[in-house]
């Protein structure tokens, strides 16, 4: 959500556009996981109060691993109706470790880790500091990369 | 955010947590805004598959739950007792079992008798959803009041909840007060003593037999249905006329508005509720039913939500044995 929203801020200032047609999309009831999870996932807010008929979409997210996120998120894109397009944005790549045919159209980052470890992205409005993290075996968090969120490369 | 029920069927309100009602309330603020888009189903219960069985006559609750799992994507069985078996001689849990042989995972049930759904619960593998049982509990439409009155005054905690009519017969009634006072709620009964039921006073709750007292204690005022239906079944009839009940305790526009202005409240409006179906000129007049300050179709709307939470929390917990 973050990303999106600094996104869009960039974007108008680069198109010097006033406004840009922007949404937030939850996802939690369009995943194929939710009776394999051990405690069922409750949503947060979806806030998208257009209709995506004819239009060029960019889908965002923060990091790309297995793609069942995007399938879900692009399953549940279009209860929203027939955009024109649909592209996809992400901040990180986990390359190599992808489930199902998805791959991203705009990549800030690529990053290599191998399946047990998580990588997170922290942002300087929830946490205080803009950084991507990886932790080794999903618990203990170790530095490896810092940087900041990539500008617009549309 | 993953949290659970702490509960696998949804039997009546009594068994539930606040955090449990919280965690409905939650997830059914998901599924309004899926019912405010253009196409307003999602696939999450697309393996399950539900049976609805309804051993008394429903309208609205079976609609309500069909058009709930409809929007879930699971597959469902509809069974209603004019056309069961029951008739036959079977037994409750024959009949349901046999269902699930047929490979059911949930099972919504209305039937006329009380505890019907925790007897159920207790001798077959399905989750079951208590859509009402007899006089005892009707947990979704307790859930659905309150998530209207959350959803109309911002909160539940600490709201003077009124609640009208025949308390004795009220499946509705018994699951609002146990909902509502979780929630923290301030609730008062209000109604003939021949609908009082004996065991008020174990439910810590004030009753007022003077309805106007009543009104302009309250914020909002749930005005129950006078169920014809459940009157003098035992050769006993509780009321002398529905005219004198209507006159007593029918909530009428002058009434409404002299409640509003009485003394202490500085005019504050009072929220009109109603579980339906109405019987307009009785509890309530057309001009309070169809009043700004009604919520009576906002209750209908949210339950859809309100139950497709409940089927989604519970189906979540399916296979699981913690």
């Amino acid at each position: 959500m973050l990303l999106g929203k600094r996104l869009k801020r960039e974007l108008q200032v680069i198109l010097k556009r006033k406004e840009l047609t922007y949404g937030e999309l939850d996802i939690t009831f369009h995943r194929d996981d939710f009776r394999q999870r051990p405690v069922t996932a409750t949503p947060s807010a979806t806030d998208l109060d257009f209709n995506l008929d004819g239009l060029n979409v960019v889908l965002i997210d923060d990091v790309l691993f297995s793609g069942r996120t995007v399938r879900a998120g692009l399953d549940a894109l279009l209860s929203f109706g027939r955009p024109a397009s649909v592209q996809l944005l992400v901040l990180i790549d986990r390359r190599f470790s992808r489930e199902l045919p998805i791959q991203p159209d705009y990549v800030g980052r690529w990053v290599d880790s191998i399946a047990d470890q998580r990588v997170s992205v922290e942002w300087k409005e929830l946490d205080g500091k803009d950084r991507v993290l990886i932790h080794e075996h999903a618990s203990s968090a170790s530095e490896r990369t810092t940087h900041k969120a990539p500008a617009s490369d549309t | 955010m993953t949290e659970q029920l702490s509960t696998r069927h949804l039997l009546g309100i009594q068994d539930l947590t606040s955090e449990d009602i919280d965690l409905i309330f939650r997830t059914a603020d998901g599924f309004k805004e899926v019912l405010a888009r253009p196409i307003k189903k999602v696939p999450s219960l697309r393996d399950i598959t539900i049976a609805n069985l309804f051993f008394e006559n429903s309208t609205r609750t079976r609609i309500s739950f069909e058009l709930a799992e409809k929007r879930l994507s699971a597959d469902i069985i509809n069974f209603s007792s004019s056309s069961s078996s029951t008739k036959k001689g079977e037994t409750l849990i024959d009949t349901v079992n046999n269902i699930l042989a047929m490979k059911v995972d949930m099972v919504v049930m209305r039937h006329p008798d009380p505890g019907a759904a925790v007897f159920l619960s207790r001798h077959v593998e399905a989750s079951i959803v208590n859509a009402g049982d007899g006089t005892h509990e009707h947990p979704t439409q307790a859930l659905l009041d309150a998530y209207s009155i959350r959803e109309k005054l911002g909160k539940v905690k600490g709201v003077k909840v009124l609640i009208v009519g025949d308390i004795l017969h009220s499946r509705v009634a018994l699951s609002n007060i146990h909902c509502l006072k979780k929630l923290g709620a301030e609730v008062m009964l209000c109604g003939p003593t021949t609908l009082m039921p004996r065991f008020v006073e174990s439910l810590d709750v004030r009753v007022e037999h003077d309805l106007d007292k009543a009104l302009a204690w309250c914020d909002v005022a749930n005005m129950l249905r006078i169920q014809l239906e459940r009157q003098g079944g035992d050769g006993i009839a509780s009321l002398p006329s529905l005219r004198e009940y209507a006159m007593l305790f029918g909530l009428d526009l002058d009434r409404y508005e002299r409640a509003t202005k009485a003394a202490g409240r500085g005019g504050k409006r009072i929220v009109i509720m109603h579980p339906g179906p109405i019987n307009r000129g009785v509890e309530i007049t057309s001009e309070v039913a169809d009043h700004a300050e009604s919520i009576i179709l906002d209750q209908v709307e949210n339950g859809v939500a309100v139950r497709m939470a409940v089927l989604y929390l519970l189906a979540g917990r399916l296979g699981k044995t913690s």
